[in-house]
């Protein structure tokens, strides 16, 4: 029998020959587009959404970066600690606590010094906490703030999102009246052709006259989504909006009531923007 | 982006597709990974002037393309006979299938795929200790599993 390492080995080289072998053979298979075209995503549903539109806000919203702040109002943080709505930011470094209160922010570390500072664009992986875009919850929800994304629902959030992963494990456990808000941040000034799909707002934002904004690949049929892309301050702003509503036998989703519309324009309108106003 | 750029971009992509198709696998599927591996150099042409400085542009790419594709939740690592494999122990997969997702991507990145220790820590945003720590016990346990002795 041959060693774990080798079988590995070999089965990582079976592995990548089957994964071209089908996309080569899929039919439709799109491949690999030629970069920079704007080509548009496979999904589940049929609808389409465009890469180039994805490829706004998703690109930043990268896993594992190097911070997690989590708020819940009246209620305790994944470790079991009691919180309230004044923010606490927890690095990944679990040594580190970064605490703001107010508008002086003190610097907790039982470990090596913790430098708060203003965000930069060199490495999209690398955002500083504290200086980021993030939800306030409104009471009964729950938000954080990881990397380059801030989540916020009326639910539990899922693991994943608590990890910063664009929050799949929450909005899959939606239910009809349930929202998750997920705001992507992009740096503003990177890149002119990813600007330009974000016009200027004013906090807060608003979903008034946002429409159906199609299924993301895997998207449960009964999520009904929006989206808004906006530029406040120094940031584009890819939010999406995520509601359950009542299953149905086939897509498209019912849309969410009035009153759950105006809960998440609630929590909306909870957004905190460093630097701009409102919020 | 000049001429020059775009030649080295593409003899970039031409490497890094296939390392990356790969990695993708056990996060994406073997459908998806392909999709992943786009994304990903979708946005390294988009960036290139940063990420074709990077020490570490492939270990980089693999979290850009977990964030812009969607994970699949379960039946990610194909079994062997779906992927014409003879002569491999079967129950391997199985049993990476059970480990942490930690464990698996750390061992998958090292073993499988044979990147370095600092390209699976940038990959997965941890250190190189961390990375060592995360595969030995899952070797451990895959050993474990399979009742194979360690030739260490």
């Amino acid at each position: 029998m041959r060693d774990v390492v080798e079988q590995l080995r070999r089965y990582g080289e079976a592995v990548e020959s089957a994964a071209l072998d089908r996309e080569r053979t899929a039919p439709g298979a799109p491949g690999i587009s030629p970069p920079g075209e704007a080509g548009p995503v496979r999904h589940r549903s049929g609808r389409r959404v465009s890469r180039h539109v994805v490829a706004a806000g998703v690109a930043v919203a990268v896993l594992a970066a190097g911070s997690v702040a989590v708020w819940r109002v009246n209620g305790t943080d994944p470790d079991g600690r009691v919180v309230t709505e004044e923010p606490t930011v927890t690095t990944t470094d679990p040594t580190t606590t970064v605490t703001t209160s107010g508008p002086a922010t003190t610097v907790t570390t039982s470990g090596p010094a913790t430098t708060v500072a203003p965000p930069t664009s060199e490495d999209p992986t690398e955002p500083t906490p504290g200086t980021l875009p993030y939800f306030r919850p409104a009471p009964g929800w729950e938000a954080v703030q990881e990397g380059w994304g801030a989540t916020a629902a009326n639910i539990p959030l899922g693991p994943a999102t608590l990890e910063g992963n664009v929050p799949w494990d929450t909005v899959d456990r939606l239910e009809d009246g349930d929202v998750v808000l997920f705001a992507m941040l992009l740096p503003r000034g990177e890149s002119p052709a990813v600007d330009v799909n974000f016009p200027p707002h004013d906090l807060p934002l608003s979903l008034e006259g946002l429409g159906d904004a199609g299924s993301f690949e895997g998207q449960p049929d009964h999520i009904y989504s929006q989206r808004l892309g906006a530029q406040v301050g120094d940031w584009n702003i890819d939010l999406l909006v995520f509601y359950g509503t009542a299953p149905t036998d086939e897509p498209p989703p019912t849309e969410p009531s009035a009153q759950t519309v105006a809960a998440a324009q609630e929590q909306l309108a909870r957004l905190v923007v460093p630097g701009s106003t409102g919020g | 982006m000049t001429t020059d750029e775009q030649r080295a971009y593409e003899e970039f992509a031409r490497r890094a597709r296939l390392r990356l198709v790969r990695a993708f696998v056990p996060v994406r599927g073997l459908d998806d990974a392909p999709d992943a591996a786009a994304e990903a150099l979708a946005y390294a042409w988009e960036h290139w002037e940063r990420v074709g400085a990077m020490d570490n542009p492939v270990g980089y790419l693999f979290r850009v393309g977990q964030s812009r594709t969607r994970r699949r939740r379960r039946g990610l690592l194909p079994a062997p006979e779906d992927i014409a494999m003879p002569d491999f122990e079967p129950g391997l997969v199985p049993a990476l299938r059970a480990l942490p997702d930690t464990q698996r991507t750390a061992v998958w990145l090292v073993h499988a795929c044979g990147w370095t220790y600092a390209e699976t820590a940038e990959a997965m945003g941890v250190s190189t200790s961390a990375v060592g720590t995360h595969v030995t016990r899952a070797l451990d346990r895959l050993r474990a599993g399979l009742e194979i002795s360690s030739h260490a």
